[in-house]
């Protein structure tokens, strides 16, 4: 027949409907869903030949004919009170009243009812007074009669009103007259098998703490609820609600904290007594550690208020002395109360930091600062303590602070606790026969000597250490130069966690990017690299971390052109270095040591440091403003404060004056800004975007430019790649091979064989890439060119003809750059070139 | 069952971890991580060799023979089907789409039993970053020689204050030492993968100053991610049909890079092909400029809005391709397990 197939087609495009009739008991029974059309009459019974219009509903599974209704003018609204009929667009007219036998007529016009019935449905409840009352009237029946089924019915009906996630509706059942019963009907979910007691947890388990009491019903209303309706959201029905429910129960939540906090922080009686209990010698330590919790959770609750409001808060608070209490919560015994004292500190420092550094300069304030120290070299066990790096970064941030409160903080803290960090390291490394470990920082702080300091730890003072290079530039330099800080820092290479030996590593390379030659030098003079050199070396031909970390050290200094480094290294570890030789950054390493000697050797000193030295005494105008511009308010602030002090401050005055005539020699830095700052992440500032973007030309700019800067770069590369290529042709298996075979040849053979085998594998390597390469075609056509006359010569022997004019111009010309003959290269330029690293040691 | 297996267990069913557990974790996770290299080395499958793998084909013949395994290996069946199954999925960006995950691990098999690559942006956007980024640093812990994480561009500080990862640790823990913890543990990831010397693994792209594998030793990955260099352009890089050579990105990091910069890089390494993520395609995977380039994106229906489906891309021991295509977990499957309420409130 044609209808119900016709109806199929059409399906998707009809009405979805649902149809009860009512019964003899006045109940209404489910007939079915289907889909409602309107059609002859005929075309179902053909029979009656009329041209009557009909209703017709045809179960959507089935096809049957669910409803079928006759269309005729007069009667038709009449007769739908006989057939209730619910379509889409159908008015949902009243509510059926609250009884067990309308249960399940309720649910299904909750469950099934559209988007404009359900607002309709919300209306409807919202203005049937009786409902809820009715509804949880029924519940306790149903619950005392142990009607399982009236239960698992209301579950689902309370569950339903809530996700039609009314406000008004939610304002309603989350008052105090109905919340409980509401929890109730939600311990009946039929599909969880055992039946929930989540009114017994609220009721007897959990606990209301009051560290005040709070007299005020509303306020203490609220509270409640609030603690309910988060338990309703994240425990009973977590994996029921939907975003949009999910999102109106947090603003509740958002929005009755306001109240709470802003209500409680306008009663002045409260936060009187509050601070009065928080003081008295009376209060027991128990209540004390309540009261700080209570603080805790105010505070944090506070971030529902409006900004101004919240800000006013906590200047409130601090004055009313809350730091002094923080004070007394970091002594104690109590590891939960101290981290807790911490994260109020925390909440403090996001929301204004100036008020804890305020407080931090004054003389009362002082402690605080030495409980943080302290308390970031404590163990805490299993717990985080995070905390207080955080704390002690934001107090010594120079980035973002200004002026005498942050120079006072930072000298506190160099002078009182920079040695305590470093005794830290002391104690807890292996201290060998080396001529590094040596006698205390002597600084005040004391630390008991446990050598069972946690490793995280020592990192976090090696993070704290690289913070403090970046921030405070001279500051630590000063203090390096002074108490060897550097060799003790360079301990942690000792330590089997490799972490911390990266950790070290990178603290190197942080003070190298500040490029201050007084420091730069004293590498060389106190021969620091060893450390580095021999955990590199320690660790083998394996490529982790830690390899990687050295190779950006040695690529950083052959980059940035440190000759005295350079030439430090080289000549005091590359017998220890020729067997990574097949290491491009080794190689070039090398290579760059050799140019250097080369061009100095080759022109005279004279005309290549003249343009130099030109060079730098623009830098050096150019820097001297921004220096002034800049970062000045730091060393100003701090002379002058330093200055009615003491012996130590006079010399941090004189040694900065130095370092303000004293700059870098760096090519970079004539267009000086902090150029350290692109390699460091240790300060989250958003991420400035270097010009290219502006630009759009700029990228095919650029990258020419890139490509030119990197030519000499470029160059080298078929040289450094050598061995290098090989073993990558090798495979990784073969590395350990190649490396052996590096070793061997390098015993068996002396001199320069080695050298020479493997340029000639490297040519051919070369000679492939030339052939067929694309991207690197002339890069590489350009390289090998260069390659030739490199390879007619030996690149030793080079090294060697030119040594003893090499070595002296290069240290001429290390000379006449640095303005400081006392700390400068004089030493390192004394020892030979091919000087053995115990020479270098005597040396310096 | 040690602590670790139970809490893989625990995370298996998208419940955090407790602080303290965190912590642990993380401090093992970053010893293993140190060791890893900038290019970090997967094999391909190894056929019949490893014994831990067994369960996983036992599964498979379970479904294909429905004969008892004994049976089976009397009739030594049981080593013939190894060959067929045995596939090892490189996987895109999750984005903290936990059930999605458990998703991926139902199409790609447990992870002990396959071999993952997971190439970065594990966390952010979606609602679970927490849970997908600790079990899959659980597994790694366990598991260090089956499971190899590399670093997206959102395993980053900056970047996860802003698309959602610090907000859920806060929200989760009540502090963001667990954000702390975990964004420490991104500065030990690896950049890239090298499977079998032949297929490259990257989060976003390629560098202009990278031209060979070796340059990327050089690095010192162990820092938030910088602005600009190789380390960020491998991280945020794409490949660009338009783009003949270099190209500005308009992410504000990283490059467009065009076919002749794959052809090059691809020749030069002397590699099939780069398999990278940091793309949505809606198809799960797209390959590029002739077979040089797939992206692989295993994030079905982004951001629970973007209808797309996801893929992983499975390879076997001779590094046949396979791609296998998955849908969003179904509604039922989600939702977030209880919270364990506190037991006392001042307020």
């Amino acid at each position: 027949m044609g209808a119900p197939e016709k109806s199929q087609a059409n399906a998707s495009s009809m009405q979805r409907v649902k149809v009860y009739r009512l019964n003899d008991d006045g109940k209404w029974d489910d007939q079915g869903t289907g889909h409602v059309t309107v059609d002859y009459l005929e075309t179902i019974l053909i029979t009656q030949r009329t041209e009557e219009l009909g209703l017709f509903v045809f179960d959507e599974e089935d096809h049957e004919t669910l409803l079928l209704h006759r269309i005729s003018a007069d009667d038709i609204y009449r007769k739908q009170e006989d057939e209730t009929f619910h379509g889409a667009n159908s008015e949902l007219r009243e509510l059926p009243g609250v009884e067990l036998s309308t249960l399940p007529l309720i649910l299904k016009t909750l469950v099934e009812s559209g988007l404009s019935d359900q607002m309709r449905l919300t209306e409807l409840i919202l203005n049937d007074q009786e409902f809820f009352r009715k509804l949880m009237e029924l519940f306790r029946i149903c619950e005392d009669l142990e009607n399982i089924d009236g239960l698992h019915m209301i579950y689902k009906i309370v569950r339903g009103i809530i996700l039609l996630n009314s406000p008004q509706i939610f304002e309603k059942i989350f008052g105090d007259e109905f919340i409980m019963d509401i929890i109730g009907c939600l311990e009946y979910d039929p599909e969880v098998p055992h039946v929930q007691h989540h009114r017994n947890f609220l009721k007897e388990h959990v606990v209301f703490k009051e560290a005040i009491p709070i007299k005020d019903l509303p306020v203490l209303s609220k509270i409640h609820q609030t603690y309910r309706v988060g338990y309703l959201k994240d425990v009973i029905l977590a994996r029921v609600l939907d975003e949009a429910t999910i999102a109106n129960l947090n603003s509740i939540i958002h929005a009755n904290n306001a109240l709470v906090v802003s209500l409680l922080k306008d009663d002045s009686t409260f936060i009187q007594e509050l601070f009065a209990r928080l003081r008295s010698l009376s209060t027991s330590a128990e209540s004390k550690k309540n009261l700080v919790y209570f603080v805790y959770e105010f505070c944090s609750l506070s971030k529902s208020l409006q900004m101004v409001q919240q800000l006013r808060l906590f200047r409130d608070l601090m004055n009313e002395g809350i730091f002094d209490i923080m004070t007394d919560a970091l002594q104690s015994q109590d590891k939960k109360l101290v981290l807790t004292g911490t994260d109020i500190l925390i909440l403090f420092l996001n929301q204004d930091p100036n008020l804890l550094r305020s407080y931090v300069v004054r003389q009362e304030g002082i402690p605080l600062l030495g409980l943080l120290v302290k308390g970031m070299l404590t163990d805490f066990g299993d717990d985080m303590h995070c905390q207080f790096l955080e704390i002690l970064r934001s107090l010594l941030d120079s980035f973002t602070l200004s002026g005498a409160q942050r120079d006072t903080i930072i000298e506190i803290f160099y002078e009182k606790h920079l040695g305590q960090l470093i005794d830290v390291i002391t104690a807890s490394c292996p201290s060998d026969d080396s001529a590094q470990s040596g006698k205390s920082s002597g600084s005040g702080g004391r630390v008991e000597n446990q050598n069972v300091v946690k490793p995280e730890i020592l990192s976090n003072i090696c993070e704290l250490l690289c913070f403090c290079v970046l921030h405070h530039p001279f500051r630590i330099k000063c203090n390096f130069l002074l108490n060897n800080m550097i060799d003790k820092v360079l301990l942690l290479t000792r330590r089997r966690e490799k972490y911390l030996v990266v950790a070290a590593v990178r603290f190197i390379r942080a003070i190298l990017s500040r490029w201050d030659e007084h420091l730069i030098n004293h590498f060389a003079k106190n021969n620091l690299f060893k450390p580095i050199v021999d955990a590199f070396v320690r660790n083998g031909n394996r490529y982790n971390l830690l390899n990687s970390a050295i190779l950006d050290l040695f690529e950083f200094i052959r980059k940035e052109n440190m000759k005295s480094l350079l030439k430090y290294i080289v000549d005091s570890f590359w017998n220890e270095l020729v067997k990574f030789d097949y290491l491009a950054s080794i190689h070039s390493l090398k290579v760059k040591y050799e140019q250097c000697l080369e061009t100095s050797g080759a022109r005279s000193t004279v005309t290549v440091s003249e343009p130099r030295k030109r060079i730098d005494e623009r830098a050096l105008e150019k820097e001297e403003e921004d220096y002034f511009n800049e970062d000045s308010d730091e060393e100003d602030t701090a002379s002058a404060s330093m200055s009615n002090n003491n012996k130590k401050g006079q010399a941090q005055v004189l040694s900065n004056g130095v370092a303000s005539s004293y700059t870098p020699s760096s090519p970079k830095s004539v267009g000086l800004v902090d150029y350290d700052d692109d390699e460091d992440d240790e300060d989250y500032k958003p991420p400035p975007r270097k010009q290219p973007e502006n630009d759009e030309d700029e990228g095919t700019i650029i990258d020419p430019l890139r490509l030119k800067r990197k030519l000499p770069l470029k160059d080298k590369e078929p040289e450094q790649g050598k061995k290098h290529r090989l073993v990558k042709n090798l495979k990784s298996k073969d590395i350990v091979f190649a490396a052996l075979c590096t070793t061997l040849s390098q015993a068996v053979l002396p001199g320069n064989k080695p050298a020479s085998t493997v340029h000639v594998t490297s040519r051919t390597a070369d000679g492939d890439n030339k052939s067929s390469g694309e991207g690197n075609h002339q890069e590489n056509e350009h390289a090998v060119a260069r390659d030739f006359p490199d390879n007619n010569i030996n690149p030793e022997e080079n090294h060697r003809e030119n040594e003893p004019a090499a070595s002296r111009s290069c240290s001429e010309l290390l000379h006449t750059t640095s303005e400081n003959r006392q700390l400068g290269g004089e030493d390192c330029a004394l020892i030979p070139p091919k000087s053995s690293p115990e020479m270098a040691v005597n040396g310096s | 069952m040690s602590d670790l297996d139970r809490q893989i267990e625990q995370l298996k069913k998208c419940e955090p971890l407790k602080e303290s557990e965190v912590k642990a974790l993380c401090l093992k996770a970053m010893e293993i991580l140190v060791e890893e290299s900038n290019v970090q080395r997967v094999d391909a499958p190894v056929t019949g060799e490893c014994a831990s793998r067994a369960w996983h084909y036992e599964a498979i013949c379970l479904y294909v023979l429905e004969t008892s395994f004994t049976q089976r290996a009397q009739n030594n069946m049981f080593w013939s089907i190894f060959i067929v199954v045995e596939a090892d999925p490189i996987c895109g960006d999750i984005h903290g789409q936990f059930y999605d995950m458990k998703e991926l691990f139902k199409v790609g098999g447990d992870c002990p039993k396959t071999n993952y690559l997971f190439l970065g942006d594990f966390v952010d956007r979606g609602f679970y970053s927490v849970e997908t980024f600790l079990l899959l640093l659980a597994l790694k812990v366990r598991y260090p020689d089956r499971i190899t994480l590399i670093r997206g561009n959102h395993e980053s500080r900056q970047i996860t204050q802003v698309y959602g990862f610090y907000d859920e640790c806060l929200r989760k823990y009540g502090s963001v030492n667990v954000w702390r913890y975990c964004t420490d543990i991104f500065d030990y990831l690896s950049l890239s993968a090298l499977i079998e010397n032949k297929i490259f693994g990257v989060h976003g792209g390629l560098s202009p100053n990278i031209s060979t594998l070796d340059q990327i030793r050089i690095i010192d990955r162990k820092q938030e991610v910088p602005h600009d260099g190789a380390m960020c352009d491998l991280l945020w890089s794409d490949p660009e049909d338009i783009v003949d050579g270099w190209g500005l990105s308009p992410r504000g990091a990283g490059y467009l890079f065009g076919g002749s910069v794959v052809t090059s890089f691809n020749h030069a390494n002397n590699i099939d092909y780069i398999c990278r993520a940091h793309q949505l395609v809606m198809e799960g995977y797209k390959w590029m400029f002739n077979s040089q380039i797939v992206t692989v994106w295993s994030a079905p229906n982004y951001c629970y809005r973007c209808g797309n489906v996801a893929a992983i891309l499975e390879l076997d021991e001779n590094l046949n391709k396979q791609f296998r295509v998955f849908e969003a977990a179904p509604q039922e499957s989600r939702g977030a397990p209880a919270k364990k309420p506190a037991p006392d409130y001042f307020l």
